[in-house]
């Protein structure tokens, strides 16, 4: 519970202060524009970050349904990273059903898959709850509080229609 | 599978090398970290067949390469300078590696030399970048199963440094190779690894893979209004990377959940999670003193 | 047993001794030789009454083709302590024996080689020239014989005392005192029974006998004098125990070389010695002898009471000697 607050705290400190050193590559192969950001400092793992950065690409139409991606050895190559973390990180997209291998081709997007929402507009979502929970601090509302509310707002997982509070 | 086990070995009345156990399987890559002096280069040269173990067997899919010496071609050493073949050209170096290794991949070499615009000449015309790059493309061309790196990016610019590390990756790629890299270039190593061995006066203090290390410890920054108290500084859990003022960076054995409790009980001003690197690995594992 | 890798490696790196060799063998002493049959119409003409002519090129020949000889050890195996060719070498797939034996194969080759062509060289010279007249060509293959043993004796005694030091420096060092130490050894001994004990000891056997089995003065044997005059070429003789000296040189050499090139040795590479016993009973010899050394001049520069001063000259040389070891260990270290 501490480690998901600690987690989550960092990740929204994260969105806001992009400070951070950033190793932006692309791999241009034939056509396809693919761009995977390597954050060094980042709590996310390297695997955890391609799959996360194809799916941001596949959202943002960087990538469409049905291209190539590169090849386990040429984006391992290309980030100079260890190839075993590419195919973990493809492994985990093949899992989720976002890319799929096809012996003697390579391996492409998948036709299947249905688009998040955008990044951005998560991002933005994002921004807005910390703000919230920044004023909340401010005026000494405690977390317990704040979980309480969001309590009350999902009543078995699924949204209260008409809020009263 | 390369695999070491129980090797040691004593140079001048002490034991530089104990009892060291560990595995190289294809297809990955192994760095070898330590301290200056741990017996690195001591550990790489005994394998290579330099110098000779006291102790010990080295197996190749089972088999001891000291019962059947033929099973050398398949373990290359790369050194830590290209003091001895700078003296050659090109073409001597590919023939005596080709004579020396039956698996020698000729065509793929001059390929790959093509590629990265090195000129089939005496490496007199060399720079110190180009040398290396030449020296690890004849030893992976070797065919050889498994490459040992002595400090392979030592002294080398950050276009060559990156040339030679997605050399390393490339051959690695292929699922024929395994790759231990000595090295003290801890940052860059840490993204092409997936194991690592930590070498700390002759003992294998640490043998495993990084995502383990990665998901066994946490790194915390933490401030309180009093410094640390005494029963986090000497918890034998609790490892303490620095100090400045109220604010301690410590590493913490994910696992102990009730350490994390603990801190938080004791009512931190700030308790935040930072990500953890090899360099950090290397301090914990090194159990020193950091901060005077 | 041959390797096409050892061999270019090899030729790399003796490449300056080689052309060094070759320029020898296939210019400077054929040459030279021609230039004898120019000093012999000179004589032939001349007014004076002994005519004479001395044929010095092939003991020339021996005499350079052994500095040769530690030079091309030194490139074979004396420098690879300190360039890194010993890692290099051992982390390819050979066994030890096998490095060394491509090693002295390689030069056994060159140096048959260009003696080979000597003689051929120094042959045609010989029958195109006035001094088949005077001197048999039959000669040339004792001659021949005896100087490609003797270099092939000094090859592989350099080059196997290349396997028991770490540093170029304790290899020639080594190497010159080897071919001096029968003879340096046992005059050691007598000038100290004399010094200390003052007693006279005198074997001729011993003395003749070492004088056969110390390596350069083999040579002795291989110049020629002819007296123009009388056409009575004078060479000095070689007998058996001389040749069997010099195959003896190079079998044990042989095997010592293949037994002590190897992985356990390479520990000690840039120190004096590559092993320590062998170390610490070099160590004794070398204090042996500079103390002796020291203590002859003493005694040499005293009138009187010899024995006390070459005494008190021995502890000098000995703790000298001491100092110079541990100067030289340190150094190397």
């Amino acid at each position: 519970m501490i480690v998901f607050l600690i987690n989550f705290t960092y990740d929204i400190a994260k969105c806001i202060n992009r400070t951070h050193t950033l190793n932006t590559l692309y791999n241009f192969k034939g056509g396809e524009l693919m761009i995977v950001s390597i954050d060094a400092k980042s709590p996310l793992s390297i695997w955890e970050q391609i799959v996360f950065h194809t799916k941001e690409n596949i959202a943002k139409g960087i990538l469409s349904k049905g291209e190539k991606l590169p090849s386990v050895r040429e984006l391992a190559t290309t980030l100079v990273i260890n190839p075993n973390t590419v195919s973990r990180a493809y492994q985990e997209l093949e899992r989720q059903g976002i890319i799929e291998t096809v012996r003697g081709k390579g391996t492409f997007v998948s036709e299947e898959y249905h688009p998040a929402p955008s990044t951005e507009t998560i991002d933005k979502l994002k921004i807005r709850l910390h703000s919230l929970f920044s004023d909340c601090s401010i005026e000494g509302i405690k977390k317990e509080t704040i979980y309480q509310w969001i309590d009350s707002y999902f009543i078995d997982g699924k949204e209260k229609k008409d809020v009263k509070n | 599978m390369l695999k070491i086990e129980g090797l040691s070995k004593r140079l001048e009345e002490k034991d530089v090398l104990q009892n060291i156990s560990f595995a190289i399987h294809k297809g990955s890559i192994t760095g070898l970290i330590g301290r200056n002096g741990a017996g690195k280069t001591t550990l790489i040269r005994t394998i290579v067949g330099i110098l000779e173990k006291n102790a010990g067997n080295i197996t190749i899919d089972g088999e001891s390469i000291f019962l059947n010496e033929a099973l050398r071609t398949q373990i290359v050493f790369m050194a830590d300078t290209t003091n001895f073949i700078k003296q050659f050209s090109v073409k001597e170096l590919v023939s005596i590696y080709e004579h020396a290794y039956p698996n020698f991949n000729k065509s793929s070499f001059y390929e790959t030399l093509e590629k990265y615009k090195l000129p089939n000449t005496s490496l007199r015309r060399y720079s110190k970048g180009m040398k290396t790059l030449l020296y690890l493309l004849l030893t992976f061309s070797t065919g050889a199963s498994y490459v040992f790196l002595d400090e392979p990016t030592n002294g080398l610019d950050p276009v060559v440094k990156r040339k030679v590390l997605q050399l390393i990756i490339e051959y690695v790629s292929s699922g024929e190779v395994g790759v231990l890299i000595s090295s003290h270039h801890l940052a860059e190593l840490e993204k092409i690894i997936d194991h690592y061995l930590f070498l700390k006066d002759g003992g294998l203090e640490s043998n495993s893979s990084l995502e383990e290390s990665f998901t066994d410890y946490c790194k915390l920054q933490v401030a309180y209004q009093d410094e640390l108290s005494t029963q986090f500084k000497e918890h034998p859990d609790i490892f303490i990377l620095s100090q400045t003022g109220k604010v301690s960076i410590i590493i913490v054995k994910k696992q102990k959940e009730e350490i994390l409790a603990q801190l938080q009980s004791a009512k931190p001003l700030l308790l935040e999670e930072l990500p953890l690197t090899l360099e950090d690995l290397f301090f914990l594992k090194d159990g020193g003193e950091l901060y005077v | 047993m041959y390797n096409r890798t050892l061999w270019i490696k090899n030729s790399k790196q003796s490449r300056s001794a080689l052309i060094l060799m070759y320029l020898l063998h296939l210019v400077i002493i054929p040459f030279s030789y021609f230039n004898k049959s120019i000093v012999l119409k000179e004589q032939l003409n001349s007014a004076n009454p002994y005519k004479g002519i001395y044929i010095g090129e092939f003991s020339m020949l021996g005499s350079f083709s052994a500095i040769l000889m530690i030079v091309f050890a030194i490139l074979l195996i004396g420098i690879e302590r300190n360039s890194g060719g010993i890692d290099f070498q051992f982390s390819l797939p050979f066994s030890p024996k096998e490095l060394f034996f491509s090693k002295w194969i390689y030069g056994v080759f060159h140096i048959i080689v260009a003696y080979l062509c000597t003689f051929i060289l120094a042959s045609v010279i010989h029958f195109t020239t006035d001094l088949h007249l005077y001197i048999p060509w039959t000669i040339f293959f004792k001659i021949f014989t005896i100087l490609i043993l003797f270099s092939l004796a000094f090859f592989t005694t350099s080059l196997a005392i290349g396997t028991i030091t770490g540093h170029y420096f304790s290899q020639v060092l080594l190497t010159g005192f080897t071919l001096i130490s029968f003879s340096t050894l046992y005059y050691s001994v007598l000038a100290n029974i004399k010094g200390l004990l003052n007693y006279d000891l005198y074997y001729n056997e011993i003395e003749k006998f070492l004088i056969k089995i110390t390596l350069p003065l083999s040579l002795i044997s291989t110049s020629i004098n002819v007296d123009l005059a009388t056409k009575d070429f004078n060479i000095k003789p070689i007998d058996l125990t001389n040749i069997f000296g010099m195959i003896s040189y190079i079998i044990i050499f042989f095997i010592i070389g293949l037994f002590c090139f190897n992985r356990k040795a390479n520990e000690n590479n840039g120190k004096l010695f590559l092993y320590k016993k062998f170390g610490y009973f070099m160590q004794f010899i070398f204090i042996y002898l500079i103390g002796t050394g020291i203590a002859l001049i003493t005694s040499a520069i005293t009138e009187t009471s010899k024995t006390i001063s070459y005494f008190i000259g021995l502890c000098i040389g000995i703790i000298v000697g001491h100092l110079l070891y541990k100067g030289l260990n340190k150094f190397f270290d």
